[in-house]
Formats: structure tokens, sequence, C-alpha cells
């Protein structure tokens, strides 16, 4: 038969039977847009929330216990957990980074939240590090960046030299000159602290406690690119080499040190005092800034009455040593992420039990400050009054990997307060390890190998496999379901060929007479079922994307509160669509099989004189 | 008529039913029909006219005999080449008209067409070969209509059309009158007189209206299954039981 005959002749079948065609392409249509709908929703969740909660390349491990008496111990020699046992785990196959977390080991609290509660909260703290860039990605998008950063594109673009020039909430990118939003999530890194200490056991690894502050020492040639050995002969350190202070870290000021060599400029942190020791207990942020030491505004003698004070520029904060003393070193304020269950718990719980308000969203929270005591405790017995000292923190964003109940700074940080309260031993033994893997392939094989190390799956990546292994079922039934219905589909679709084909049983006679082989006759039909396989394959498609919009669209209109929605559930694949298309059109084929084969086989003698 | 006969039928048995209900509708029938003969073709009912006409046209494959036509032997064709058959020789009218209602007059005429794989021809040609062949059966105005919306002649008119598409050698008609009052059966049995005339296209007429038959030149009379006379306009021959008719 002619394709342009095949053509005419469905067409015109179909053209005449519209109903019948509607009606009996209502299961297809069903069974392709639900089978459409739930695969994309499994890959969606998949991408969209579990990858990004727990990406299928990283798991978290951790050392492996056993109970004894109640109380639960480490297999493994604390000693082990430490710079070694990572270098062991990217030896591994299939590792390609490794990513140690770090608990702190001493006793802290934590007050603030003035702004937010309208009195400030005092609580215990528990803090962990981790290596910022782990989160990067997490931070931005539940920070929304790209969001926010075509916000700003379509305004008019701003110039300015400095923050301050800005408008309120947003800051001078520097790189372009103009005005944006401030992005909380880059102040996630290492700003680095100014640690006091009596002995290098207090400093973290490769630092010396040089003049009562941790620092990196140095021989005439041991600093790195980019750094000068400067100091007094008898304290020469490691700096940044520096053009303008926009190259050192906020607190610090790029200046010509006496013991530099000629014309080489160092970031130094810049010295200040309080007026009071009692003023870092206090939230008022003005206080807090405090004074620069042997600078003035007006760059006359700093011992002279008539120098006008500097306080700490830009963001940072005036950090005394210790709770005993005014004086220190400004300090830009310890980043710090949490995790969405905490501020869940709070809501849930905490909120309700203590009358104060609950949170919403959680951009609020972003930039909000508070202060870290450290050293002092409401459950353990405080360190000494000459060893505490505080901190003030900033909330840089949120993320999954944060402590579920506590803070969580970049690793350095940790380190570092690990060192001066607890020893250098303390600072190099980790807790767990997140170990990121080359791509998604089957992780057993690296899960059995770290068993070798005494370490076993975290919870959380165990949580992760089970919520996976999960996700595969359901999306599976569903998918099994949507088959269920294209298959009942398909049995109408026999139906209505078979009633088709009784129909039109003279109109086959005529055909078969002037010429129509068997095959023509087959033919026929069977292009018609595949037509009205694509029809419901593609109305099944177009139903199902409208229906994911749907939930889209009602998931931001009434679940904005929670925290971590994605704001999209679905992941969309063309192979997904091909494939449902594909599937309707198989099991229409199979429904009109049998009555084409019946067709064809019409005696047409008999059908033409009946 | 001179040399090989177009249709040359031998000893053709044909039976309905099985067991004890068998009806034998065809017993040995024998019939040679001449190039550009107009053969009518009469008997009572179930004597088994539409049978034979069906097995000529190789629309029933279901009998025994030979049955040969243009020098194609018609019986145990494949599916295929039976088809290509139906499609290029022998052209169908029945009384029923059978056209397909959902087409115009012009699809219908081109009907055959979607069936024949010999050439690739546009459908605007189609249209065009199609709407020539109405012009020539009388109904070229129509062209665009449904048959639905046409009379019994003119309905008649496209089904002769239709079969007329792919030139075939053969005309087969199946009481192409019987629908029809007596003034249209009048002017649509003249069209299947002058095609014959003219076109010298071979034509089988069944039918039990003796003024049809009278109209043909031959006249085969069929009784219990076999060709009982076979009158031709001059001698009368007595056909039963003998061979093929000699020219």
């Amino acid at each position: 038969m002619r394709f342009i005959g095949v053509i005419q002749a469905v067409l015109g079948n179909i053209g005449r039977n519209r109903r019948s065609f509607v009606l009996s392409s209502i299961g297809l249509v069903i069974g392709v847009a639900t089978l459409t709908f739930f695969v994309h929703l499994g890959m969606g969740i998949q991408v969209g929330v579990l990858n990004r909660i727990f990406p299928v390349n990283q798991i978290e491990i951790e050392p492996k216990t056993v109970g004894i008496i109640g109380l639960r111990e480490d297999v493994v020699d604390k000693s082990r957990l430490g710079a070694g046992l990572v270098r062991e785990f990217e030896a591994l196959p299939d590792v390609t980074r490794v990513y140690p977390k770090l608990r702190s080991k001493f006793q802290a609290r934590l007050w603030g939240g003035q702004s937010l509660f309208g009195f400030p909260a005092r609580t215990e703290a528990f803090f962990d590090g981790l290596a910022p860039d782990l989160v990067a990605d997490e931070l931005q998008r539940s920070e929304r960046v790209a969001a926010k950063r075509a916000k700003t594109k379509l305004r008019r673009p701003e110039p300015c030299k400095q923050d301050d020039e800005c408008r309120l909430g947003e800051v001078c990118d520097l790189a372009t000159s103009t005005c944006g939003d401030i992005e909380y999530w880059k102040a996630f890194a290492d700003h680095g602290m100014a640690m006091p200490c009596s002995d290098d056991a207090q400093c973290s690894e490769g630092l010396t406690c040089i003049v009562g502050l941790c620092q990196a020492a140095c021989s005439a040639t041991a600093c790195g690119a980019g750094q000068a050995c400067v100091g007094p002969t008898t304290a020469r350190v490691c700096e940044e080499t520096c053009k303008t202070n926009a190259d050192c870290e906020l607190g610090e000021s790029c200046d010509v040190d006496a013991g530099a060599p000629s014309g080489v400029s160092v970031c130094r942190r810049l010295a200040c005092a309080l007026e009071l020791p009692e003023d870092q207990m206090l939230e008022d942020p003005v206080k807090a800034k405090g004074r620069l030491t042997g600078r003035c505004a007006n760059g006359v003698d700093p011992a002279s009455p008539a120098c006008e004070p500097l306080p700490c520029p830009g963001p940072s904060y005036c950090a005394p040593t210790s709770v005993l003393v005014a004086t220190g070193y400004c300090e830009a304020p310890v980043p710090v992420i949490l995790s969405p269950v905490l501020i869940e718990l709070f809501n849930n719980a905490a909120a309700t039990s203590l009358g104060m308000q609950k949170i919403d969203g959680l951009g609020a929270m972003l930039g909000v400050r508070f202060q870290l005591h450290l050293g002092d405790s409401y459950f353990a017995a405080d360190l000494p009054k000459e060893r505490q000292s505080t901190k003030r923190a900033e909330i840089a964003g949120f993320s999954q990997k944060a402590m579920d109940f506590g803070i969580t700074l970049p690793i350095a940080y940790v380190e570092a307060l690990n060192a001066r309260y607890k020893g250098r031993s303390a600072a190099e033994t980790y807790d767990t390890f997140i170990l990121e893997t080359e791509g998604n392939e089957d992780v057993s094989k690296l899960i059995s190998a770290i068993d070798g190390f005494g370490m076993t799956l975290a919870r959380r990546s165990e949580d992760a496999r089970k919520a996976g292994d999960l996700l595969f079922i359901l999306t599976v039934v569903f998918s099994f379901i949507s088959l269920v219905i294209l298959f009942v589909a398909g049995v109408n679709i026999m139906h209505t060929f078979l009633t088709l084909v009784t129909e039109r049983r003279h109109e086959i006679g005529i055909m078969r007479a002037v010429g129509a082989t068997r095959g023509d006759i087959r033919r026929l039909f069977l292009t018609e079922a595949l037509l009205l396989g694509l029809f419901g394959g593609v109305v099944g498609n177009l139903v199902s994307y409208g229906a994911t919009r749907l939930v889209n669209w009602l998931a931001e209109k009434y679940l904005s509160g929670i925290p971590f929605k994605p704001d999209e559930f679905f992941a969309y694949d063309w192979r997904v669509v091909v494939g449902g298309i594909a599937f309707a059109c198989v099991f229409c084929l199979l429904g009109a099989f049998i009555p084409a084969r019946r067709a064809a086989r019409l005696d047409p003698a008999v059908v033409l004189s009946s | 008529m001179s040399g090989v006969p177009l249709i040359r039928l031998t000893d053709l048995h044909k039976s309905y039913g099985e067991g004890t209900v068998v009806n034998h509708v065809l017993r040995g029938l024998t019939l040679a029909v001449g190039k550009g003969e107009m053969v009518a073709i009469t008997g009572a009912s179930g004597s088994g006219k539409s049978t034979l006409l069906n097995i000529i046209g190789g629309l029933d494959q279901a009998y025994t005999g030979e049955v040969e036509v243009a020098g194609l032997r018609v019986m145990g064709l494949a599916d295929k080449p039976l088809s290509r058959y139906r499609n290029r020789t022998v052209g169908f009218i029945f009384q029923q008209f059978h056209l397909l209602p959902h087409l115009s007059v012009v699809d219908n005429v081109c009907l055959p067409s979607w069936f024949d794989r010999s050439h690739d021809t546009k459908r605007q040609d189609l249209r065009v070969a199609a709407t020539k062949v109405l012009t020539r059966v009388g109904i070229g105005h129509k062209a665009d209509a449904r048959p639905n919306h046409l009379s019994g002649g003119e309905r008649q008119r496209v089904a002769i059309a239709r079969a007329l598409f792919n030139h075939p050698e053969i005309l087969l008609c199946d009481e192409p009158t019987g629908a029809l009052d007596s003034q249209t059966t009048e002017t649509v049995f003249d069209l299947i007189v002058d095609l014959n005339k003219q076109d010298g296209i071979t034509v089988l007429v069944v039918t039990h209206e003796r003024d049809i038959a009278r109209r043909c030149p031959r006249r085969v009379h069929i009784v219990d299954g076999r060709v009982a006379t076979d009158e031709r306009d001059g001698p009368v021959v007595n056909v039963v039981g003998a061979q093929a008719v000699t020219p």
C-alpha cells in the first residue's frame, strides 16, 4: 500500500471516529501521564533533594564503636584519626577528596539574637568544623544566590569604591566596582583568628607560639610564595605580602614592616582595644569595634590627646585576647552555618516552650550575629578566666552537612580553638570523614575498603542510602501502577478496535476488492493504533508536564516556609518523554494486533455479499 | 472473437456449508470468454452467478477447477499477486455500489491507486486522472461531493469510475442496475455498453433482468451450477456438458 493511501485512509478513519479515538486514548493519556509524572518526580527528588542533601558521590564515615557496659567505645585508636588517615583515604581507589570533620573538644557558651527574638538568648555551644568548599554549593543554593544576582542585574548598576557607598543590605563588589546584594555564603571561609598561646602545643600544626600569639615562624628562607619573613630578629614570622588593604584579610592592614625587606608591605593584624574588658560581653556593635591601637584618623601622634580614634575596619570587631583584658586584635566575625533541622527543632519545640517567636524562613537569619564565650560552660567546669575569651560570630548560611544540634565553623577555626584549649593532639583527631568519589558508581566496594580501617558508614550516609533505596522502590511501584493503567488501556483499545473491525468490515471488503492485500488491511489498523498511541503519549506527556508545573506552583505558594524545599521537584529527561510515548504506542499496537489480524483475515466475498 | 480466450473457466466446483447441509453452487462449470466480449450471466437465485463473478474476480479462492484470466492462473495465487490482479486486471461493480461514505467521490475513485504500488503518482495527478474518469462516466461535476449526497444512478457511475480507474481489462458487474429505477437503469447500462463498445473492455454482467440480458451480445444461462444455454446474437449453441465454445 502506498504511504499516501495509508495516511489518507487512517486520517479519514480517525476523522469520522473522533469520539472513539478520544475515548480510547483517555486510558493511554492517564497511563502515560502517571508514568512520566512519577518517573520525573522520582528523578527530581533524587537529583533535587537527595543528591543535594546527600550527594551520591559523598559518603560520610566514622570510626566503628562497640558497646561496653552501656558505654560506646571507639574501636580505632584515636591517635590514628589524623592527617595521616586523611592521606590514606585519599590513596584509596575512586576517592578524589577527603574532607575531615572535627568537633569542638572544649566547653563554650553562646548568647545573642537580640534582633531576632527581642532579648538575648543563651545556650551551651557545641560546634564542629568542616571544609568551606564542601558546602559552598549548598550555601549558595539555600541563599538563592543565582536569583539574587539576577535581581541585581536588573537594577541600574551603582558605582562604588567601598561598602558604605552602597545602600543598606548591599556591599561593594570590588571586582566590578558596583553595589550588589550581600552574599553571606562568601563569609564562610577561614579569615583567621589571633590565637593567644603560652606554648607551641596550644597552636595548630605548623604554627609556633611567638610573642604570645600562634604564628608561622620563619627562618630567612622558609616562607611560602607570596609571603615575606618579617618582624624583629627574635620573633621572625611569615606574613602575606600585599600592595593595598584589599589584598589582606578583614582586620588586617597592609603596612611596611620594620623587619621586612625594603619596599615590601605585609598584611598585619590590627591591634585594638575596647574601653573596658566587660564591653566584650555586650551586644552593642559600636562598642565592639573598639579603637585601633597606635593609629589615629587624623594622622597625629597616637599618644597625643588630639588623636581621633579609628574603629576596627568594615565588619570586623575588636576581639580581646581574654575576658580579663580589653586589648586584642581586629577580627572578622567567625562565620557559622546552621542545620535547617536545628531551625525546625527550634520552631517545633523550643519556641513554643520558651514563648519565643518562631523563625519564618531561613533568609531572615543570614547575617545575624551572636557571641561565643569560649572556655565557659553551663554544664562543665569553666576554664580559668584568663584562658576564657569571647568571639563574635555571624550566620553565613544553612547546610544539611552542618551539625544538627550545634553550630558549624570552617574547620581551621575548630582546629585552632581545639589546639588552644585541649592541645595540638586534640586539633589533629578528626571525628568523621567525608569521602568524595569520582562519579555515581556503586560505593559498596569503597565501604568494604573503609571497613578495613575500622570505619563504618555514618548514620547520615546510611540514611541517605536507605532514602535512595526507598525512593527507587517508590518510583518502581508507581511506574508499575502506570504500566498496569497502560495495560488496561491496551485492553480497552483492543475492544475498541474489535468493534471498529466489525463496523468497517464492509469497507475492508471493498478495499480488498480493489486490490488491498491482507498486509494492507493490517497496516491500516496498526497505523491507526500507532497514531492513537502517539496522540495518547504526547497528550499524556503534556498533562504530566502541566501536573508538574501545578505541583511546583502549589509548593511555592503553600510550602514556602519549609527549609530546603527545592524550587523544582521534577527532573525532566527527554528519554522519559520518549519512553512514555513509546510505551503508549507499544500498548496500542499490542491492543490492535488481534483486531488487525482479524480484519486482514476477513473473506471479502462474504462481507461484500452480506 | 479469435485466438486464446481472455477468460477460461474449466470444470469449476464450489460448495457452501459442511456435513449434511452442503449446498453445491457450481457443479463443473466450464466457460470461455473472449477479449472484448460483453456477456450477460443469468440464472435463478442461488444458481451461482455471483459466486462465478467472485471467482473470476479473485475474491473467492475456495473452489476446485481452473480459472485462467489474461494468461494468469488465478487459483492458488498468493495474497500479493492476487491483490495486484484485483487491482490491475479486473474492476468490480456491485448492486449496492459499495462506496466509502466518508470519502469524497474523487477519493472513492482514487481508492484503487492507494493499493497500487506499480507507480508513484502524486495525489494531485491522481485527482486529475480520477476527474477525467468521472467526466467519462458523466459526473465530473460531482467530484467533491460525498456519496450519500448522490442519487442511486450517480453512485453507480462513481462505482463504475472506480472500477475503471486502473484501466482493467475486465469489468465484473454484479447486478449493476439491481438497485436502480428503470430510467436510471437504462442510462447506467448504456454507459456499460458504451465502455464495451468504445473502449473494448470485456464485460461480464450478472443480472436477472431480461431487458438487460437481452442487450448483451452474448447471454449465458446457468442452471444447477452449469452453463445451460450460451446464446449469442446469431446461432444458439447448447453447451450443457460440452467443451468451450468454438469461435
